[in-house]
């Protein structure tokens, strides 16, 4: 082999290898792309399939809004839905025992004595819900022997429930915009008593947007007045990307969606 | 021999092939992945939608005597008919109170793979109608009463409340043995019948127009709801059918060949009674009521025109009851949403 021959062959090696690396970095990029695309996706996902299912049970009116600001929202959020199959005779004020069909329960979750507190339903037409704190939680079976839990509750009147009464429980719980002391990036969490847990993000400093609106959709500060939310959420890829001009940067996506709260008490 | 001489090209192709082709996979794997995530929410919302509206139909259609006949106890269930594409339970909870459940049906096969479950729930209760009854006996035109005739606006029920008037029409002419009474007996006022139209959509009979004979119908100990001549038991208590109070609509012009029958009666054209009947409740003809044969009506009767054959009305007694016109109310309520916290998305307990 001469040294021209050598020569060429450097050449055409390099220039092969060249092209094959360039074909490799696009391809890098391109699926580096397409994971952040689909991370920051799956963060919009989340605020759209999570945030509207906590947010359209809720009944302002009755105080199921805690406290609401643009940033942050506190609610009494639905957990579980059952239905008594045991009578609960009236006359009884204070501790009680309530026992709730397993066949006919409904929720994200079972029934927490630590976190939740109940709505039953009153006995009249009036549609009343009674509040009732749970103090624990065990097994017991119905009336008809069929599997159900037991609910140690705090009745505030001497009021009795007919098996086949509804059951609601519920827990209050925030949700908010704020910044991770770990990695300093800013998140939508969940806050359950002083826990506080990433729910989905990172999203940009004002990823979350919160407007509560009232029946003529003008925006209302009183939280019992609200009948919708309008959530807008701004969500980042968490790494930069290259856009399709090959400029690197962080591509932002958003989500709005308007939630109707269907529980409002209807006149 | 030479050796073959293929350099580090073949190789470096290779090793890129391999690994773009790995790349490549990932992505379409993942790629994969975020559309089926994107159609299962996109699925779950038109299934929330879809079941809001489902859930929506179905509630205009039903009412408390529907249930009382198909959910009687506390904890029964039964099947709706919500379509192909949706499923739907409604199960007595208390004495008032039931649920509407509704799902959409889960795909099979591939498709399933993608699918999210809604279920939606809504606690109703029955709502009682408030109506005004003036008369027992509501006529829209002059009418002209004779032998055999007995209207009485007194409640005849075991504790009587107050009473109403006997007959209310333009004018009244009295002849020949005919008795009315109430307070006052005979009122001369213009009627309508707007009754009719707020029943006839919660019919839960449905019947055109044509000759029918009526009376209860049985299978062992049980009513039978199935034959279209059942219109209850009114002369039985304790009897199958005693309990059955259905809101009988007939599109068209109706003869009554005679029977029994309770409840509403709701008659789009014309009616002809050509053999003895007897009914409990409420009649209301936005034709004319033609009494040809022994009417025994326990309740009220409005119509537009009231006669018999070509002459003045004979053989019709109709007595007001206060109970029997409020259990008709009562089965005839529509249900609606509880006032506060009705709806429920119910999510399988784990």
């Amino acid at each position: 082999m001469t040294v021209v021959e050598l020569l060429v062959a450097l050449v055409l090696f390099g220039v092969c290898a060249t092209a094959v690396a360039g074909v490799m970095r696009r391809f890098l990029s391109g699926y580096r792309a397409t994971v952040q695309s689909i991370d920051r996706r799956q963060n919009l996902r989340i605020a759209a399939a999570f945030l509207p299912a906590e947010l359209r049970a809720l009944d302002a009116a009755d105080g199921d809004i805690v406290a609401m600001s643009r940033t942050a929202l506190t609610i009494r959020a639905p957990r579980v839905f059952g239905v008594l199959c045991r009578d609960q005779p009236a006359g009884t004020t204070g501790a009680a025992t309530l026992v709730l069909s397993d066949a006919l329960r409904y929720g994200v979750r079972d029934v927490d004595a630590d976190s939740d507190t109940l709505l039953i339903l009153a006995t009249g037409g009036d549609d009343r819900w009674i509040p009732s704190a749970v103090s624990s939680v065990g097994i017991a079976p119905c009336a008809d022997g069929r599997p159900g839990i037991r609910l140690g509750v705090t009745l505030p009147a001497p009021e009795g429930f007919p098996a086949g009464t509804p059951v609601q429980g519920f827990e209050t719980i925030t949700y908010r915009l704020y910044r991770s002391s770990e990695d300093g990036r800013w998140y939508i969490g969940q806050q359950e008593g002083g826990s506080l847990q990433p729910l989905l993000g990172p999203v940009t400093a004002d990823g979350l947007a919160l407007d509560y609106l009232d029946s003529t959709a003008a925006v209302t500060t009183n939280p019992t007045l609200v009948r919708l939310i309008d959530v807008r959420v701004r969500a980042p890829t968490a790494e930069p990307i290259r856009d399709a001009s090959g400029r690197l940067g962080q591509v932002i996506d958003s989500l709005v969606t308007l939630v109707a709260l269907r529980n409002n008490r209807r006149r | 021999m030479a050796k073959p001489d293929r350099g580090a090209a073949l190789a470096i192709v290779l090793w890129g092939l391999v690994v773009g082709g790995a790349l490549l996979t990932l992505v379409t794997i993942l790629a994969v992945q975020e559309q089926r995530a994107a159609a299962a929410l996109h699925r779950e919302e038109r299934g929330l939608v879809g079941a809001e509206r489902v859930g929506a139909e179905l509630l205009a259609g039903l009412t408390a005597g529907k249930l009382r006949a198909g959910v009687p106890r506390s904890f029964d269930s039964l099947a709706l008919a919500a379509g192909s594409d949706w499923t739907a339970v409604i199960r007595r909870l208390t004495p008032e109170v039931v649920l509407l459940e509704v799902a959409p049906q889960l795909p099979t096969g591939a498709a399933s793979r993608e699918a999210a479950a809604v279920r939606l729930g809504w606690l109703l209760r029955p709502r009682l109608d408030s109506i005004s009854l003036v008369a027992a006996v509501s006529v829209r035109g002059p009418v002209s009463l004779s032998d055999g005739v007995v209207i009485s606006g007194a409640d005849s029920c075991s504790s009587p409340g107050s009473g109403i008037a006997g007959i209310a029409a333009p004018s009244v002419v009295v002849s020949g043995s005919a008795q009315v009474e109430g307070s006052p007996p005979e009122l001369l006022q213009v009627v309508d019948l707007d009754l009719f139209d707020r029943f006839g959509e919660r019919a839960t009979l449905v019947l055109p127009g044509g000759t029918y004979s009526t009376g209860p119908a049985t299978v062992g100990t049980s009513c039978d709801l199935q034959p279209f001549t059942n219109w209850g038991d009114p002369v039985g208590p304790g009897a199958p059918c005693s309990g059955y109070l259905p809101v009988i609509r007939v599109d068209g012009d109706v003869a009554i060949d005679g029977g029994v029958g309770q409840g509403i009666l709701l008659v789009g054209g014309n009616l002809r009674i050509t053999a003895p009947f007897t009914f409990h409740g409420m009649m209301i003809v936005k034709g004319a009521a033609d009494i040809t044969a022994p009417t025994d009506v326990r309740g009220i009767l409005a119509a537009a025109e009231l006669r018999s054959g070509t002459g003045p009305v004979s053989q019709l007694k109709v007595q007001y009851s206060k109970c029997i016109i409020t259990n008709d109310l009562d089965v005839s309520a529509p249900l609606s949403p509880l006032a506060s916290r009705a709806w429920i998305q119910l999510f399988q307990a784990p």
